[in-house]
């Protein structure tokens, strides 16, 4: 292989720029090490099914696995064990193409005890099978670590449910129903041609029974349970009117058949059945890697290390108990409220207030559950289990107990009450002007009403331009967790937002200089200096500097005060008021800049908008806007200036506040829209009808929610909304189509004249035609969208 | 007349075979992950080699 020398070389391992200029470059010692041991296993194939297939390992941090050697927290990852084997499956975020895929499935040649590894690349997961006297659960995880694909370990593992049996049965039904579909109907042409004689009409007819029976009581039983459910709720569903359908579908041709009076209509009811099924299966897709249904649990690590008898031992963290010593370290999130006592504490609570400005603690001062450290390890003293904690209380609330009752009646059910309560009227008018003139026609022509206004068209219309719909947005990074997520999106007429992660961006910050003009010697000075620190003000800092780099010498950083550093000859120090000022309870937000012991001024900071916000904001003006921020008031003036006239601002709102707010709403009759970011508006989010979560990535944890964004496309919310809102009118369409062919049926109907084959040949394309409209009006409509 | 219902027996026998062999297919789980199989064929098959 030929490689220029000034050209910058690429990690032959994860495609990161690197100086190596061999025949093999490695931008770290982690990458080289993965490629030795590939080597060593031959499974060098890993790069050449796709270039740089690795992950940087340059940013990771070893983690502890200490406690995967407990045998009571093994047992609860475990999926299944016996004297020999262990299965395992693990989340690994980390999955990304094919070479991923092939290093995965070939973790036996890594290692003798793993029996097998299987991965399903969508869900990005693994499952493996292993025996547990050659390779133990934390050995195995180390191993994936050291390849690079971190499994995604967190206390909600611990309450997995084992063993979930995967639900088939809607592609059995499909299967049974789809086989006697074709085999009623291949027997029924000889009867409709007229080639069949009496006799073998005769068994012909018997065999079709036979066909239909798993048809009604496998394949189609769902809809009729469904539909007793719905009577039973005094609520007159879509199911309700199928339900009559099918019944009398299949029970006026068998009898018939029994009775020869006549061949039955048992390849429309079988083919009626199959196309609910299709149009359910087509609806139930979602996109697998995406998680809907998080909790807290996801954000808190299995694990914690805690003082036992002098010495640190990590212990699962449900077992933790109040009085117990924990040890928090840097990045860790803070499982349990407590009591600081040892430490220096810089706590970063944005998951909980949103806030993310880190927040300095003295020993003694209570610690709330849901922080994350930023500074070097603190030891808390636990003041409330994990299940009794400040942030976990919030799970408590009603909206997390009871499934979410929709206020909004969803478009098909509403037209289905009228369209049963029609229907039932025909019937009963066709049955008393028959009954008059001759008792069997208006037996026919009654079930023949049933029989062919059956909504099975109508009940297709959601599944199909919903359903594909639903796909589409996906493609366009707007996941919604179902179509019902769609038809509720329909009636919202107000939208609250959360500030944090929402409106602003989560990491980056804007700072502005206060004070006299800094020279552009001075400027590089702060810039050079401050580029030395990782701190987020730190950072923010360099950026909006900007400058040359010069030598920086005698630099020291006190974590969480600030810097103390020599540059251009002149002693610098920059840090919090407290650092520089030796004074109490100042502002913590803005960082002082001293040089040759004078102060030359302050920067403040403030989060960085999101990128045409106030655009996406103005577009929004036609619904009721509002602002729900767990910041202080001093955001107030730049958000006014975002929001039209009129929006509610409120700010300083705990969590409890913002679901509270929400619940006023919706008893005010608005349909509500909650648009947030992070464990803070996880009550909101559950509470609103639509719940929409803003994410940066797809492997960010996103708390539950109804749908998911991804923050690239926020600008594009309003085209999604135009389109839900365009895919209404779309719907109306199909009902009308559906109904048009109820119409003409009805007609057969209504003079007893509904033969099987116009039966045959009506309910299937009239199903069929659905099914096309909707795919290619969806299709059309979201052309538009970018 | 009655050969026809000879090759209905037939043709009903054969039919239900492909309706169990779809039964066994989803039961065996070839249904749950319909795209890695599509990566995973591409692979070489290096096992023999060894």
């Amino acid at each position: 292989m030929l490689k220029e020398i000034n050209i910058q070389t690429k990690c032959d391992h994860c495609g990161e720029t690197c100086d190596e200029t061999g025949p093999l470059n490695f931008c770290c010692n982690g990458c080289k090490q993965i490629y030795l041991l590939l080597k060593d296993s031959d499974l060098t194939q890993y790069y050449d099914i796709e270039k740089h297939p690795g992950v940087s390992r340059y940013n990771i941090v070893p983690e502890d696995l200490e406690y995967l050697k407990e045998t009571d927290a093994v047992l609860k990852i475990l999926s299944f064990r016996d004297e020999k084997l262990s299965k395992v499956n693990f989340k690994l975020p980390a999955i990304h193409c094919a070479s991923c895929l092939y290093l995965l499935e070939n973790l036996p040649k890594l290692h003798a005890g793993i029996s097998n590894c299987t991965v399903n690349f969508l869900e990005k997961k693994a499952y493996i099978t292993f025996e547990h006297d050659q390779i133990e659960l934390f050995e195995l995880v180390s191993l994936l670590y050291k390849i690079g694909y971190e499994p995604e370990l967190n206390f909600s593992k611990l309450h997995e449910e084992k063993n979930t049996t995967v639900d088939r049965s809607l592609l059995l039904k499909i299967g049974v129903a789809g086989f006697s579909f074709g085999n009623i109907m291949l027997l029924s042409f000889p009867e409709y041609l007229g080639f069949a004689d009496a006799a073998s009409s005769y068994y012909l007819g018997y065999i079709n029974i036979l066909l239909a029976l798993p048809v009604f009581f496998y394949s189609g039983y769902g809809y009729l349970s469904d539909a007793v459910k719905n009577i039973k709720q005094g609520n007159l569903g879509i199911h309700v009117p199928l339900a009559i359908g099918m019944i009398t579908l299949f029970l006026r041709s068998v009898y018939e058949i029994l009775s020869t009076t006549g061949e039955g209509y048992l390849d429309s009811f079988a083919g009626f059945v199959l196309f609910l099924l299709i149009g359910q299966w087509f609806q139930d897709f979602t996109k697998k890697s995406i998680a809907f249904d998080r909790d807290y649990r996801s954000y808190f690590p299995i694990a914690i290390q805690v003082l036992s008898e002098n010495s640190w031992i990590s212990k699962s963290i449900d077992k933790i108990e109040v009085d117990e010593i924990i040890k928090v370290r840097s990045g860790e999130i803070i499982p349990c409220d407590g009591e600081l006592i040892a430490g220096n504490a810089q706590i970063d609570y944005s998951f909980v207030t949103g806030e993310t400005t880190p927040k300095s603690m003295s020993i003694g001062e209570p610690i709330f559950a849901g922080g994350k450290q930023t500074s070097s390890s603190i030891e808390i003293k636990v003041s409330k289990t994990v299940d009794q904690g400040y942030l976990t209380q919030l799970w408590q609330e009603s909206p997390f107990k009871e499934a979410k009752s929709s206020k909004a009646e969803l478009l098909l059910n509403n037209i289905s009450k009228y369209f049963t309560w029609t229907i039932l009227a025909i019937a009963t008018l066709t049955f008393l002007f028959w009954i008059f003139v001759d008792v069997s026609t208006a037996f026919r022509s009654i079930t023949a009403v049933l029989i062919v206004a059956c909504p099975c068209a109508l009940a297709l219309s959601v599944p199909f331009i919903l359903g594909n719909a639903t796909r589409i947005l996906g493609k366009k990074e707007f996941y919604a967790r179902s179509t019902e997520t769609l038809e509720k999106l329909l009636d919202i007429d107000t939208i609250v937002f959360d500030k944090t992660g929402t409106i602003t961006e989560n990491k980056s910050m804007n700072a502005a200089f206060i004070g006299n003009p800094l020279s552009a010697t001075d400027r590089d000075i702060i810039f050079s200096v401050t580029s030395q620190s990782s701190h987020p003000l730190s950072t923010a800092i360099s950026q909006e500097i900007n400058g040359t780099l010069r030598s920086v010498s005698n630099y020291v950083e006190v974590p969480g005060k600030g810097i103390i550093a020599e540059c251009e000859g002149k002693l610098v120090k920059i840090g919090s008021a407290s650092f520089i000022l030796g004074a109490e309870n100042n502002d913590e937000r803005n960082v002082i800049i001293e040089m040759s012991h004078q102060i030359i001024g302050h920067y403040t900071f403030e989060k960085k908008l999101r990128r045409n916000i106030s655009n996406i904001i103005t577009n929004l003006s036609s619904y009721k806007l509002a602002l729900l921020s767990g910041d202080n008031e001093r955001e107030r003036s730049r958000m006014k200036e975002i929001f039209p006239e009129g929006a509610v601002l409120n700010f300083e709102q705990s969590p409890k506040d913002k679901l509270k707010y929400i619940k006023e709403l919706q008893a005010n009759g608005a349909s509500v829209m909650m648009v947030g970011d992070g464990l803070n508006d996880a009550g909101a989010l559950k509470q609103s009808d639509v719940g929409m979560v803003v994410s940066e990535d797809n492997n960010t944890f996103t708390p539950a929610c109804d749908a998911i964004i991804s923050s690239d496309r926020l600008a594009g919310f309003i085209q999604i909304l135009d389109y839900v809102k365009k895919l209404k009118v779309a719907l109306i369409g199909a009902f009308i189509i559906a109904f048009l062919y109820n119409f003409i049926g009805l007609g057969f109907a209504v003079t007893g004249n509904l033969s099987p084959i116009v039966a045959a040949i009506l309910m299937p394309t009239s199903s069929i035609t659905i099914m096309v409209y909707g795919l290619l009006v969806s299709k059309w409509l979201s052309l538009k969208l970018l | 007349m009655k050969i026809i219902l000879l090759l209905i027996g037939v043709s009903l026998v054969l039919a239900l075979g492909f309706l169990f062999a779809f039964f066994w297919a989803v039961k065996d789980g070839q249904y749950d992950d319909d795209h890695t199989p599509s990566m995973r064929m591409l692979f070489e098959d290096d096992n023999k080699t060894k």
